[in-house]
């Protein structure tokens, strides 16, 4: 299955990039290149944490949790679809996190920053890594999903707490690798883990809750396309309405 | 083999409405209509792909619900999509990799048939042309040894050759009695050749599902001078097209009729069908059907 995966994600690398390509440079531009210049962030620090955000975060978009429509076609028994599922997810989460190990260790073990602050980083890094892989095509304010749909109210509250947690992150890492310039902020230390811990009580939630749907929507080609195609006709219908 | 009663379904702002039709064993159905008219949305629900809002599909005599994976099995299919196998993956490795789901996949086989096809097995799918994917995909689903053969407009991409040896393959496919073929073409040519049942969409709806044998029982394409065709019982005529002094009108037939000597009376075509039935506007299923019996 994981073979599978691996050579599904690899053929479909350049076309789904050039798909979301315009999204991907700006995140990047945006949330690494910008902030880390505009407001002189330590490099090293800012770094270890959020090109490994962004990976995960661009692989939930370039790879929703659904399967390609040959495996749709193909005679996989639903155990074997969940398993499909469940492996191109841990697979999606064990490369983001895996960049995250293997460029931040180095980083701990030269004693940049302390074991206790990268405990921190790490479950606020994990956790959102774990928690955008989960959601994706399933919980986005921008899906158009009628009321009559069962995961309606699902996907928009969690769509929230979704953007919620981006912020958290965005936040935890700026002043994670903001320089103190020799000061300390009153309470900022309490502050940051609070938010760290605030944006991993969300990413939990949204794993816990919305696994089930998503992976009910994710074995059906319909739940899957539909989506799209309902974007499309409300699409159209602004437009005609334009 | 395949039977679909009653079935509607709503895709985005398109419907398919109350489709029944039966396809027995051994035989080859036509699916006919023009461009969006429904075509590839009721494969689809052949194939699975989409769940019916109402009515109920039985392919040998399972639904979708109680054995996926059996009916998976016996289904084979070449569709119009591109991105269905691996690019960069082989076309053995394609094979190979989704082969392995199917219990009858042979691999043999697969290869006898790419080498029948001109297709090279170490070629990777992103190197194929667009009459290659499809001769492939031909390939993969015979490979599993189908009862049923879903394909979705083949034919007009494949060269004349091959075309020829794509419906002796397919012919020979039903021969057995027990497998079927559902054939969507705008190559109607073919149908006339190889089909025995057609069935007729417009916009969404079943205008007929009928044996060939019956369309060319019951009607006839009738030409020769304004004057003549005009004087043939109107209650007959389907459609007429007139023009300066020629006319053509496509009428009922009964055995036994008689025509005027001077009239050209032939067996028309399903693209004669085809064209005289949507030039009358008479595409609701009653009339329609009532047209096409005897």
């Amino acid at each position: 299955m994981l073979k599978l995966i691996i050579g599904e994600y690899r053929c479909r690398f350049l076309i789904v990039f050039k798909q979301n390509r315009n999204r991907i440079l700006w995140y990047f531009f945006w949330s690494y290149v910008y902030y880390m210049l505009i407001m002189r962030l330590d490099v090293v620090k800012y770094t270890i944490g959020m090109v490994p955000l962004l990976a995960g975060f661009w692989l939930s978009r370039m790879y929703p949790n659904e399967l390609s429509k040959m495996l749709f076609l193909c005679p996989l028994s639903k155990a074997d679809r969940v398993r499909y599922l469940w492996t191109a997810y841990g697979l999606r989460v064990g490369v983001s996190a895996g960049l995250y190990f293997v460029i931040s260790l180095p980083v701990v073990l030269s004693g940049s920053i302390s074991w206790h602050q990268y405990r921190w980083l790490t479950l606020a890094v994990v956790s959102f890594i774990l928690g955008a892989n989960m959601h994706h095509s399933f919980l986005s304010l921008s899906i158009a999903r009628t009321k009559g749909d069962k995961d309606y109210r699902i996907s928009f509250v969690y769509g929230l707490l979704s953007l919620s947690s981006q912020i958290c992150v965005w936040y935890i890492m700026t002043a994670f690798a903001f320089p103190s310039y020799g000061l300390e902020i009153q309470n900022g230390r309490k502050i940051w883990i609070a938010v760290v811990l605030i944006e991993l009580l969300i990413n939990l939630e949204i794993c816990a809750i919305c696994y089930k749907p998503v992976i009910r929507n994710g074995m059906h080609y319909e739940s899957c396309r539909m989506i799209g195609t309902t974007q499309k006709n409300v699409q159209t219908e602004r437009n005609a309405g334009s | 083999m395949i039977k679909f009663e009653k079935v509607s379904k709503q895709i985005g702002s398109f419907a398919l409405q109350d489709i029944s039709f039966t396809l027995p064993g051994g035989y080859l159905m036509g699916l006919i209509g023009e461009n969006g008219a429904g075509k590839t949305s009721l494969l689809h629900l052949i194939l699975g792909l989409y769940m019916p809002d109402d009515g109920d599909i039985r392919i040998s005599g399972n639904s979708y619900d109680d054995a996926e994976c059996e009916i998976r099995n016996q289904t084979g299919f070449v569709l119009l999509d591109q991105e269905l196998f691996l690019a960069n993956a082989t076309l053995l490795n394609n094979g190979d990799l989704f082969g392995r789901y199917y219990t009858a996949y042979n691999r043999e086989k697969l290869l006898d048939y790419c080498g029948q096809f001109s297709l090279d097995s170490g070629r990777r799918w992103k190197t194929l042309s667009k009459g290659e994917k499809l001769k492939f995909q031909f390939a993969f689903a015979l490979a599993h040894e189908p009862k049923l053969l879903v394909l979705d407009e083949p034919t007009a991409n494949f060269d004349p050759e091959f075309r020829k040896q794509f419906l002796h393959i397919v012919t020979e496919f039903i021969s057995s009695g027990e497998r079927s073929v559902i054939l969507a073409t705008h190559q109607t040519k073919e149908l006339d050749q190889i089909a025995d049942y057609i069935l007729f969409l417009h916009q969404g709806r079943l205008v007929f599902s009928t044996e060939k044998e019956t369309l060319t029982d019951c009607l006839r394409l009738v030409q020769g001078d304004a004057y003549q065709v005009n004087l043939l019982k109107q209650s007959r005529v389907i459609c007429k097209e007139v023009k300066s002094y020629a006319a053509s009108a496509l009428v009922r037939h009964c055995a036994g009729e008689r025509y005027d000597s001077r009239l050209t009376v032939n067996v028309p075509t399903i693209e004669e069908i085809m064209y005289y039935l949507m030039k009358s506007g008479k595409l609701d299923r009653e009339s329609a059907g009532r047209d096409v019996r005897c």
